[in-house]
């Protein structure tokens, strides 16, 4: 269906629309974070050490005496960039490589498929870890590792919906017609394939920022002293059982973060269900 | 004079080493400005015919006269050829592309082949077909059933074929829709000289429409029906 | 207990942005009765509304809507459930679709059996037996999946599902649409003998006007969700009403070649010419 017509009816979706409520907050919070945070989230002050929620810092401090709200604030930044960096590499990758597979067939889907194959069998974290080895520790080489890891399903999927594709009316016309190569695959194909492929990767960036935590919480995310929210819990590690919530904090805006985009997909996904055309 | 010869066209399917023979040595002409029609029941390879006379199913063998060329197996249909052969699906749900509008469906073969005055042409086009000139701005899923196999028919004539190849153009369509396009259909052919080849399981559909007709089953021709033999409903009796 | 077994009387079906079914009444007794129309004539969701199946966000009013002596209207979900399939079945177009594909038919027929009536297993086995000759086919069917069967054997197993708990009332909604043409004959034959032998009556969903005009009693002509024509069945070829006689000589034969054929001109409006009322 047209892209305005899904995007109209994915809005009428309750699960669609909360989801992409949050992501829009989330969005204002990093963007407008100066702002928005009362204190600086580096700025350590270590008389004012693992204080509770009070009316000076709302969320209370760390054990470096930062203030956790600007750090929470602050946090949505590393978060959002990921999701881009992920969004950026996986979309056009996967689908360049399922489009031309799917469609060409022959060697070059051998060739093709064999080398998603292997992608597809590195384990992500492992992948990571040797990123982090190869290229020191960081935000962008962890996103990296983990953008990297993730196109190959989208190249499976879209290359399985082109086979199927290639049987329709709607190719067949497209070559009656003497539509061919890139046209035909830019304007014809694509349009049939992006639909579930963004419906995937909504629900595919719930569970990256899942493990982009996992990392930051590994040591391999964020470089110290940056507000990355896994990074946080790992600090709040040590204090868990006296000052809870410098951990659990953070961990809420991962889980609502991981939530808000597996609602997004969820609607997404009921869109385009039969059911809706 | 005949516009279409084919002589014992036979075309084999192999899937996970089996093979299945869809057309067996199937020979029949279509003379200039006729309608010729196959009927028979689904599965029985009247479809495939088509498609290999469309240039869609390129793996064949027997021999092939179209427009007096003889097409080989395994080409693509190039240049004039393509131009003079176009194809009317039988499900308007399926053909015409869901993301684009009337407009660039009907501009894009134009552009493609070069043609100029492409505004002017597209609206044109939908004209013939009977079709209100703001649907160009209209997408697939806005038109009914009728509607869509009208932009069908106008764009399989953009490009001003000889022959018109119909796989059940109304098949999928109600008993009134289908009267319109018929109509809409046989027009067309005395304005622009066309000759049709036309396929359908309907016995009222092809005894209508049809100046000759052969009778397909399991991938072989059997007989063949002259205009008497239609009216007599000849091919009624085997029709499924 | 009145005589007539549905009993419909300003019926309006809604959706967002348009009336799909727009003031119709109609009886049926002990009777076939064709619902006639085209794509969008509110036939279809005439028969969802006789057995509750229109969703939200559909919604339905009437003056009277009733099934048996049910008030539809006000029914409960738990009598809803003891009157579908029993008292009022329902035979839809596509067996392909229509039938449970990883059951065997003896599980689907059985299904039906159990939810209504209480009886033990041999006699559940017995009526299953039955009901499969009724409807013209062997037993070694029973022990097949849906995949496994022709178009014609899944809609007579269809028939059978429906016909198990002896219901007053059959709807069939395009019972025969999806069948080579040679096949729609039989069943509807099928469905009148059955009709006859059990006193069921029937109210015939099609776009088939010769095929109504053969099988059925009377006929109710539909168009864009209002009755345009009421007559008995036999009459058809003589129909007044200028939508009906439209669909009547529209379609195609040997004898049209050659000519235009007679079209719908859908500007004027065709509501106005209603044709008697009973």
């Amino acid at each position: 269906m047209p892209s305005y017509l899904f995007l109209r009816r994915t809005l009428r979706s309750p699960a669609a629309l909360c989801g992409l409520v949050i992501i829009t907050l989330l969005v204002l919070v990093a963007v407008f974070a100066p702002w928005l945070a009362p204190f600086d989230p580096n700025w350590q002050d270590a008389a004012a050490r693992l204080q509770a929620p009070n009316a000076h810092h709302w969320l209370g401090t760390d054990s470096y005496g930062r203030d956790l709200l600007s750090r929470l604030i602050y946090g949505a930044r590393p978060a959002l960039g990921l999701v881009l960096l992920v969004t950026v590499i996986t979309l056009p990758l996967g689908l360049l490589i399922g489009i031309l597979s799917g469609y060409y067939g022959g060697w070059l889907e051998r060739v093709l498929m064999r080398f998603t194959d292997v992608v597809m069998s590195m384990p992500r974290l492992i992948l990571a870890f040797a990123f982090v080895a190869m290229l020191g520790p960081g935000l962008v080489n962890g996103a990296l590792a983990l953008a990297l890891t993730t196109w190959p399903a989208y190249a499976r999927q879209s290359r399985s919906e082109i086979q199927r594709l290639r049987h329709s009316d709607y190719l067949a016309t497209a070559e009656m017609m003497g539509i061919r190569g890139p046209r035909l695959l830019a304007g014809h194909i694509l349009p049939l394939c992006l639909p579930s492929a963004i419906v995937r990767l909504a629900l595919d960036l719930a569970g990256i920022i899942l493990a982009a935590a996992g990392l930051g919480f590994l040591g391999l995310g964020a470089r110290p002293p940056m507000s990355e929210w896994g990074s946080m819990i790992a600090d709040g590690m040590q204090v868990i059982f006296d000052q809870w919530w410098i951990a659990a904090i953070p961990g809420t805006a991962i889980l609502i973060s991981s939530l808000a985009f597996n609602l997004l997909g969820d609607g997404l996904r009921d869109v385009l269900e039969p059911g809706h055309e | 004079m005949a516009i279409v010869e084919v002589s014992n066209l036979g075309v084999d399917f192999s899937a996970k080493g089996q093979v299945k023979t869809a057309v067996r040595d199937a020979s029949f002409t279509v003379n200039s400005g006729e309608t010729f029609s196959l009927i028979g029941a689904s599965g029985c390879g009247k479809s495939t015919i088509l498609r290999v006379l469309a240039g869609l199913q390129r793996e064949w063998h027997g021999s092939i006269k179209l427009l007096n060329g003889a097409i080989k197996p395994g080409t693509r249909f190039q240049g004039d050829l393509r131009r003079n052969v176009q194809m009317v699906f039988q499900d308007p749900y399926a053909s015409l592309h869901p993301n684009h509008t009337i407009y660039r469906t009907l501009a894009e073969p134009l552009t493609i082949h070069g043609e100029a005055n492409i505004a002017a042409r597209v609206e044109e086009a939908l004209l013939q077909v009977g079709l209100p000139t703001d649907a160009m701005k209209r997408y697939p899923h806005q038109l009914s059933g009728g509607q869509r196999q009208r932009v069908a028919i106008a764009r399989a004539l953009l490009l001003r074929p000889k022959i018109l190849l119909l796989d059940e153009p109304t098949s999928a369509l109600d008993m009134s829709v289908q009267a319109e396009i018929l109509n809409l259909l046989n027009r067309l052919k005395l304005q622009f000289g066309m000759t049709y080849l036309l396929v359908s399981h309907d016995a009222d559909v092809i005894a209508h429409m049809s100046d000759r007709a052969a009778y397909m089953t399991n991938g072989a021709i059997g007989h063949e029906f002259d205009r008497a033999a239609l009216v007599r409903g000849e091919h009624r009796m085997d029709a499924a | 207990m009145s005589e007539n077994r549905i009993e419909v009387s300003g019926l309006n079906i809604d959706y967002p942005g348009a009336r799909v079914v727009d003031n119709l009444s109609f009886t049926l007794g002990n009777e076939r009765l064709a619902l006639v129309g085209e794509s969008g004539s509110g036939k279809s969701m005439t028969a969802r509304a006789l057995m509750g199946l229109v969703r939200k966000p559909g919604k339905v009013s009437a003056t009277q809507l009733n099934v048996l002596d049910n008030d539809l209207l006000t029914l409960r979900n738990r009598d809803w459930q003891s009157l579908r399939g029993n008292g009022i079945a329902m035979v839809l177009q596509d067996p392909r679709y229509a039938l449970n594909p990883v059951k065997s038919v003896a599980q689907q027929i059985d299904e039906a059996l159990r939810l209504h009536q209480k009886m033990s297993g041999a006699q559940r086995r017995e009526r299953i037996r039955e009901v499969i000759h009724a409807v013209g086919l062997q037993e070694n069917v029973l022990a097949r999946y849906p995949a496994e069967l022709s178009g014609g054997m899944g809609q007579r197993v269809m028939i059978a599902i429906a016909l198990v708990n002896n219901p007053k009332v059959l709807i069939a909604d395009e019972p025969t649409s999806a069948l080579d043409a040679r096949l729609r004959n039989q069943i509807l034959e099928l469905l009148v003998e059955q009709c006859e032998q059990r006193q069921m009556a029937m109210l015939l969903i099609s776009h088939d006007l010769p095929l109504v005009a053969q099988h059925c009693h009377r006929v109710l002509v539909m168009y864009q969700g209002q009755k345009v024509d009421e007559m008995p069945a036999n009459q058809l070829s003589q129909a007044t009403h200028s939508y009906t006689r439209t669909l009547w000589t529209c379609r195609p034969n040997a004898a049209t070649y050659g000519m235009m054929l007679p079209t719908l001109d859908r500007s004027q409006n065709l509501q106005g010419e209603s044709n008697g009322n009973r």
